[in-house]
């Protein structure tokens, strides 16, 4: 029995001459208009750092042959037939998708914004109401410090992963969806916005195959 | 609701145009990359500079995910996610403690403008 190492869904008809994990080599399994990208194994490959880039390697590879929806990685099938089931009941979610990032690929940007400017020393909080409005006056200024690098970077990409600070809202963490033909315009605006914003430390990594945009989650 | 329609209608046949064009522009490029391939040179490592950070955070939080009992080997992922994500972690407090940036040091780890 073997297994099924997927690395992407595409609407594209050509065959990859390309190599897979452990250089096995890539096979389409058909499904209507679409076609999963994967390898045969044994059993299941391991998984580790070193396999993390071998997979990222191939999904580049694929990207540059072809519009494609990258999977998460690790995902491994057992039978063909359980794959071509689910791109039948998903199909019209995967064409949305594809229709969606065709054409375009996937910016990363992380920013460390500067702590909100205060004018006057905060004065100690006295009752629970001053105390909240204080709060809320700094998650203000920490927002607009967020919408100076986010807004003038949306308005490059044809659609975004909002900002994140799960932890820190200084730590700014957002992904882009942007016109192969954009590219070289977005990091323009990185840069300027590293050279015109002052205590802000900018940084962009891709073109990215569309990890983020794969499902309807984005503004 | 019909305007809509059309509109669904007439991106499908766009997209049906653009297939063709992808199939031929995938022929091309695939001798190329196979040729990389054959190299064994990784574009990820060779063309550009790739945080760890985001390749981590796309490939394990990102992408298509494959529900239910067909998939395999997902207590692997998970294990490598933990892996990752805590080396990160510790990468990101050195930064944050040390004020300098460690992902300029290495290429794996290195987060530069485009």
């Amino acid at each position: 029995m073997s297994v099924l190492y997927v690395y992407a869904i595409t609407d594209s008809s050509a065959e990859p001459q390309l190599v897979g994990l452990h250089g096995a080599p890539l096979q389409r399994i058909e499904g209507g208009e679409l076609a999963a990208l994967v390898s045969e194994h044994p059993v299941a490959p391991e998984l580790d750092e070193e396999v993390l880039w071998e997979h990222e390697q191939v999904v580049e590879e694929l990207m540059s042959l072809a519009t494609i929806l990258p999977l998460r990685f690790g995902s491994s099938v057992e039978r063909a037939d359980a794959l071509i089931a689910m791109m039948a009941e998903r199909r019209e979610e995967f064409l949305e998708a594809l229709d969606r990032v065709r054409g375009a690929v996937e910016l990363s940007v992380r920013a460390e914004l500067p702590p909100p400017r205060v004018e006057d020393p905060p004065p100690r909080a006295r009752s629970g109401t001053e105390y909240l409005m204080q709060r809320a006056e700094h998650e203000r200024r920490e927002r607009e410090a967020v919408e100076l690098v986010h807004r003038p970077l949306a308005a490059l990409a044809k659609c975004s992963i909002p900002p994140v600070g799960p932890h820190d809202p200084r730590q700014f963490k957002a992904a882009y969806l942007v016109e192969e033909a954009g590219v070289e315009a977005f990091g323009s605006r990185v840069s300027e916005l590293n050279a015109g914003l002052e205590d802000v430390r900018v940084s962009c990594t891709g073109p990215w195959p569309p990890y983020s945009f794969v499902a309807e989650r984005s503004a | 609701m019909s305007d809509e329609r059309e509109q669904v209608q007439r991106r499908r046949e766009q997209a049906s145009r653009r297939r063709d064009r992808d199939r031929e522009a995938w022929r091309k490029r695939n001798e190329a990359a196979r040729e990389r391939q054959e190299r064994g040179v990784s574009r990820a490592l060779r063309d550009r500079d790739v945080s760890l950070l985001d390749l981590v955070d796309r490939l394990l939080a990102g992408g298509v995910v494959i529900h239910g009992e067909i998939t395999l080997a997902v207590a692997d992922v998970d294990l490598v996610y933990v892996g990752l994500r805590a080396l990160i972690a510790s990468v990101e407090t050195i930064e944050r403690d040390v004020g300098v940036s460690l992902s300029a040091t290495g290429p794996s780890l290195k987060a530069s403008a485009l």
